[in-house]
């Protein structure tokens, strides 16, 4: 062979043109993706840490598998190996990845490149982050096929914008020449899947494939994945933490923890008889799937009046170049009861953040009066408004955020105290220690940095930073929404706890409903800025009246399974649930 | 290999803490912090940690650390005297009396290169300190005041950015008098601009950060969140670039030496030596060889460190 011969057929191998697998193994074997006792670590500091410990898993044509863990479960770990992803410094240490029957334990690049877009293909977490910023959609959709051979440009255009139609996108014709950041971030997932699904993969890997979209685009991305899954045959491994999802969205489910199986089996079988007792635990924990809690009955005492009144609430910004000033609030009006939660619950651009910011003082209203505890938030200056800060605290969602990287647990929660009276140390230290008590933060951690603290372990720091001034209203800003199940509800038992033992006022925002079940007495709907529904949360689950909340409620993850579950014994009859696989 | 299977799973348990059962874990905790200490010295694992160092990082701290010695203990290094030439010993090469040869007037190379090194030294540690403090100063007050003093001490760093930092140094020490400080003062002046545009920079990212937001919402005055949040996490990129500013500081100091604006004549400064040899250059080629070999061996040696620490290599 010459040399040049040697080189094209290289070219042409990489390029995926060469067929890596006999047409008829594609169709005979009996599983797409074969895991068997897989073990993984990852270099660090010249030692190896194994965070996979005998992964064995098999996914057969059509079937939608799901990979349940918390953070740090090694479930994303388990799905980079299977398409060749690890970072640089994880390796396969033992047992071995086939898939469609080839084993690909320890494929090359080359190999790998061939085999991934045609064989399996990836659509990842976060849709913003994953796509090129400066080229067009459909460029980046059309590179996946020019890289796998396709060199004429016409049939390449037609393809792509038959994709984009397939996968939902309206006018695909203007979205081809769009660019990322002209489209909304459940279209952006859209053009990843269509990209994902473009040489029509044996298996795809979705990767958390909606935990950074709204609940209802969410609802609509799973629908299209099953769709999609449904025309072509395609096999599905669903990486999530959310056991809703899964419940919802697969036919078997694979628990995992600390890089070990827990649980797997088929989904209806894992939810109503869980073995393991982790297993048990994740659905107790899921908001979704397990009944909500009684709820403590409201205070009757009204005496005390309101602890918050929002009144006409407007928020406008001007946005340079158009003339309108966009309205981020439009007219927001709540009460709160002393002692009470309330939930304020709406997509991304609701104006539920902007409420909150403008209720704790860091933004100045356009319009509408804001009393908390009987002051008028919005006409307080300097001074004032300082002083004020001692009433009403903020959580903020995402604890690796909101502390200090180089302050420890124990400065963190004592710096309010510097900030008003001048108390003595031995006082400061003494208020930051009953804080942490309360908190449920063991003292030994208050040297830490909180980079040393799991997720959790940060948010109890941040509210005990928010805490320790005594604080009548705390306003908690998706305070839970960062967090492993688990965590969430432990923290929102602890939330609960307080509020018993203080008399705490919340003011509780989410996007998520099902944790507004839990925790909240009263809730507000806000969509477009506007307040759509309003009311108990009895009334707002059990007789909603607006069509955007019956929508929200519906977007709940799981609770086409929870209704299943428990009502439903006989599996066949449940009309909605997922379609039993053909052949 | 018993001994590291078993720290494996150690830092496993490290991992499994998980939120809730902190209570009962964490004595386990403690235990899993504590036991890999006993395993192994600390000896052992700060010797371990050096043998990762890349070889010229290694080389680059051996060229600092043996300038700073002859900055501090020139005796060590040198017998001759600098400053007092031997008679008859004019211009001769490199040999086993005088290892870099002798100057004009017969004074040893060697010896005027180890003595000088104190003066470019302290000529860069001046001015990277002038331009640390201004600079950062500047910086933080535009990044954390914003909007009418940002626009007014940004334009003037607009400025010092616009004029040759070489032609600034120059004016500034037209202004101050020849000297080593004053020469050091100008080139630090000279690099004001650059420090308060990275310190802004920086300064802008923290506060926008939640953190210093949360610092603010629990009742921080300006001054206090400034100092506890802004200014420590804003600090890391400057210490890198103070480390780089080092290295162009000694460039710098040479250079004003070299044209005759900064130590006057018989003190041995880097710049000068070079500048007393570019007369010999076709006779006696190590006048200027030997000090402009060691004035390069240092500033790359500060860059190569300044790269590690800005966090690109190790």
């Amino acid at each position: 062979m010459s040399a040049w011969q040697f080189w094209r057929q290289r070219l042409l191998r990489t390029a995926g043109q060469s067929p890596v697998l006999p047409a008829s193994t594609a169709s005979g074997v009996d599983a797409v993706l074969e895991i068997d006792n897989l073990q993984i670590a990852y270099r660090e500091d010249d030692q190896l840490r194994q965070v996979v410990h005998g992964v064995s898993l098999t996914v057969r044509p059509g079937e939608v598998v799901a990979l349940v863990g918390e953070s740090g479960s090694g479930k994303s770990t388990t799905s980079q190996a299977a398409i060749g992803l690890l970072p640089s410094n994880g390796q396969v240490v033992g047992g071995s990845i086939r898939l469609l029957g080839q084993d690909v334990t320890h494929a090359g690049e080359a190999q790998w490149r061939s085999l991934r877009g045609r064989v399996v293909s990836l659509v990842p977490q976060d849709p913003t982050a994953s796509l090129n910023p400066v080229r067009t959609i459909g460029a980046q959709v059309a590179e996946v096929l020019q890289l796998h051979g396709w060199r004429d440009a016409i049939a390449v255009e037609k393809q792509v914008v038959d994709l984009l139609r397939k996968v939902g996108l309206t006018r695909p014709e203007l979205r081809y020449r769009q660019y990322p950041h002209e489209l909304s971030g459940g279209m952006k997932q859209r053009v990843l899947i269509a990209m994902a699904v473009a040489l029509k993969p044996a298996l795809i890997i979705a990767d958390e494939p909606t935990s950074a979209l709204d609940v209802t685009v969410q609802r609509r991305i799973l629908d299209l994945i099953d769709t999609l899954r449904r025309e072509t045959g395609t096999a599905v491994l669903l990486v999530t933490h959310d056991l809703g999802v899964a419940a919802d969205r697969s036919h078997r489910i694979v628990v995992l923890r600390h890089g070990r199986i827990q649980e797997a089996g088929e989904t209806l079988q894992v939810l109503r008889q869980p073995q393991s007792s982790y297993a048990r635990q994740l659905l107790a924990d899921a908001p979704a799937l397990s009944a909500p809690p009684a709820r403590p009955a409201l205070p009757e005492n009204t005496t005390d009046g309101w602890a918050v009144q929002v009144q006409g609430l407007h928020q406008q910004f001007v946005v340079p170049g158009h003339g309108e000033p966009f309205k981020a609030v439009d007219g927001v009006s709540f009460q709160v009861q002393r002692g009470s939660t309330h939930a304020i619950v709406g997509e991304s651009g609701s104006g539920k953040t902007t409420t909150i910011r403008a209720l704790v003082g860091l933004l100045r209203p356009t319009a509408g009066q804001i009393q908390i505890a009987g002051v008028d938030v919005t006409a307080l200056r300097g001074e004032a408004l300082r002083q004020f800060r001692r009433k009403v605290q903020l959580v903020y969602q995402n604890p690796f955020a909101s502390l200090d990287p180089r302050q420890s647990v124990f400065d963190i929660v004592e710096e309010p105290l510097r900030n008003f009276d001048r108390l003595p140390v031995a006082v400061r230290s003494q208020r930051v220690q009953e804080t942490l008590a309360r908190v449920g933060l063991a003292s030994e951690l208050q040297t830490r940095k909180p980079h040393a603290l799991s997720g959790g372990q940060r948010q109890r720091v941040a509210i005990a930073r928010a805490l320790v001034l005594q604080p009548e209203v705390l306003v908690l800003d998706e305070a839970v929404s960062a967090l492993d199940v688990t965590v969430q509800a432990q923290i929102l038992k602890l939330l609960e706890a307080l509020q018993q033992q203080l008399q705490l006022t919340y003011v509780f925002v989410t996007h998520d409903l099902s944790v507004v079940r839990q925790i909240a007495h009263t809730v507000s709907v806000l969509q477009h800025g506007k307040v759509v529904e309003q009311g108990s949360v009895e009334q707002i689950f059990l007789r909603p009246r607006s069509h955007y909340t019956r929508e929200l409620i519906a977007a709940i993850p799981g609770t086409r399974s929870t209704d299943f579950v428990q009502s439903h014994p006989n599996p066949e009859e449940t009309p909605g649930l997922l379609q039993p696989l053909a052949g | 290999m018993n001994a590291f299977t078993h720290n494996e799973d150690l830092v496993l348990q490290v991992s499994s803490v998980t939120e809730g059962k902190v209570h009962q874990q964490l004595q386990q905790v403690e235990k899993t912090q504590t036991v890999p200490r006993s395993y192994r010295p600390a000896l052992h694992a700060a010797l371990r940690r050096a043998a990762r160092v890349p070889v010229g990082l290694w080389l680059a701290w051996s060229v600092v650390v043996l300038v700073l010695l002859w900055a501090v203990l020139p005796g060590w290094f040198s017998g001759h005297d600098p400053l007092v030439g031997q008679a008859g010993q004019q211009l001769q090469a490199p040999n086993s009396g005088h290892w870099l040869g002798t100057d004009a007037l017969g004074r040893d190379v060697w010896a005027r290169v180890v003595h000088g090194s104190v003066h470019s030294l302290a000529g860069a540690l001046v001015a990277v300190g002038v331009g640390l403090v201004v600079g950062t100063t500047l910086g933080l007050l535009a990044g954390a005041l914003g909007g009418r003093t940002d626009d007014a001490l940004m334009r003037l760093v607009d400025v010092l950015l616009a004029v040759p930092s070489l032609l600034l140094s120059l004016t500034i020490i037209i202004v101050l008098g020849f000297g080593t400080v004053n020469a050091a003062i100008a080139v630090g002046v000279a690099s004001v601009a650059s420090f308060a545009r990275l310190v802004r920079s920086e300064v802008v990212r923290v506060r926008r950060t939640e953190y210093v937001e949360a610092a603010f919402g629990s009742g921080g005055r300006f001054s206090a969140v400034l100092s506890r949040h802004v200014l420590p996490n804003s600090l890391t990129s400057v210490v890198a670039l103070a480390a780089l500013q080092f290295g162009t500081a000694i460039l710098a100091i040479a250079t004003l030496g070299f044209l005759g604006y900064g130590a006057p004549p018989p003190t041995p400064e880097w710049g000068l030596l070079i500048a007393e040899g570019r007369n010999y250059l076709s006779t006696a080629w190590w006048l200027t060889t030997a000090p402009g070999l060691v004035v390069v061996a240092m500033v790359l040696a500060v860059n190569r460190i300044s790269a590690s620490l800005s966090g690109g290599q190790p």
